[in-house]
């Protein structure tokens, strides 16, 4: 079949066949569309927003994703996996609001250590992953801790956690490696502490 | 800002979210995922539909406005009068136009034959090209 050619122009002034198209995509993507919704939303927002504010977040976040579309100021390229494109047009907006909340930060914003001295916030320069910017250390610590408590429990959930952080544990791969595992089920483990962080997120804020 | 190379927690984050992606969930397993957490799919999308539909209104009505505005301006932008001056004055000033700039003359070399309008049009468009020549 022959591809799709690389859509240049805003859908708002396509063909209906085209429109109709994109909205039969997102339709059919749409439970996976709002789990990276959340999941881009609980990122940049730091990890401090309740339930309801993630919802609404996430809401916002794929609205204005679906528009940039709409007004052709994003480019959809029916080739490339739909959820992975809404996705990464959901974190460049997500990434943009973070910078434009923060530019008028100190650019000497201090935290607290475990040991109470005051020391500069580490965060990340003149990185291409917006992800890098947006997580300071405390949010990482946060979040680790969090990682560790959904794994308390579960063998193998506790083992694949404790691997990425070794050296040489980049990607899926190297932790299978390492465990004696297969890539299928460490993505399984991944996929098992998400849904159990966010249970774990759910009932704190209930 | 001085680059500092990340923590052993934020590695493990950087790295779980980029492994993250290579393991993406199955929309079924994300339908129950969701419905664990009590979202109903089916009305965030009718609610996503509902929103876009209104917004698209919307620019569409922005945008007539915008048409109407910018033909309102166009309608009271006052408007220079066609002859401003007599026939022979606008030749003179052609010519002298001319002479400053020969090039043009290969173009309207023969002036006797124009009517009265494309003399003052012609009059007016290289006031207009000698000016932005002369912003230049």
């Amino acid at each position: 079949m022959a591809k799709d050619p690389l859509i240049r122009v805003p859908i708002a002034e396509l063909d209906e066949q085209t429109r109709q198209r994109f909205f039969k995509r997102l339709e059919s993507h749409y439970a996976r569309v709002l789990v990276e919704g959340r999941w881009v939303a609980f990122t940049f927002g730091g990890g401090k927003d309740d339930e309801k504010q993630l919802d609404r977040r996430a809401r916002d976040l794929i609205n204005e994703a679906v528009m940039q579309v709409l007004r052709g100021r994003r480019t959809w390229n029916p080739d490339v996996d739909f959820v992975v494109f809404v996705k990464l047009t959901m974190k460049s907006i997500a990434s943009n609001e973070w910078k434009k909340a923060r530019r008028n930060e100190s650019m000497h914003d201090e935290a607290e250590g475990d040991d109470g001295n005051r020391a500069p916030k580490r965060q990340f320069a003149e990185e291409d992953d917006p992800l890098q910017l947006a997580l300071d250390e405390q949010a990482a610590e946060a979040r680790v801790y969090e990682l560790l408590e959904a794994a308390e429990g579960d063998d193998v959930l506790t083992r694949v956690v404790d691997a990425y952080l070794q050296d040489g544990c980049e990607q899926p791969r190297h932790v299978a490696t390492r465990l004696g595992m297969s890539v299928k089920d460490v993505y399984q483990a991944q996929r098992k502490l998400e849904r159990r962080v966010t249970s774990m997120r759910k009932k704190v804020n209930t | 800002m001085t680059k500092q190379p990340p923590t052993d927690e934020q590695r493990l984050i950087l790295r779980f979210e980029r492994a993250r992606d290579e393991a993406p969930m199955s929309e079924a397993e994300a339908r129950e995922f969701l419905g664990e957490l009590g979202v109903d799919v089916d009305a965030e999308f009718r609610l996503l539909m509902k929103n876009v539909t209104a917004q698209e209104e919307a620019d569409r009505l922005q945008e007539l406005a915008d048409a109407e505005a910018e033909y309102q301006r166009h309608q009271v932008r006052p408007k220079g009068p066609t002859h401003r001056r007599s026939r022979p004055e606008n030749q003179a000033r052609i010519r002298a136009q001319q002479a400053r700039h020969p090039e043009l003359s290969a173009h309207h070399h023969d002036l006797t034959h124009m009517s009265d309008d494309d003399l003052a049009s012609l009059a007016d468009q290289l006031e207009e090209l000698e000016a932005d020549a002369g912003e230049e």
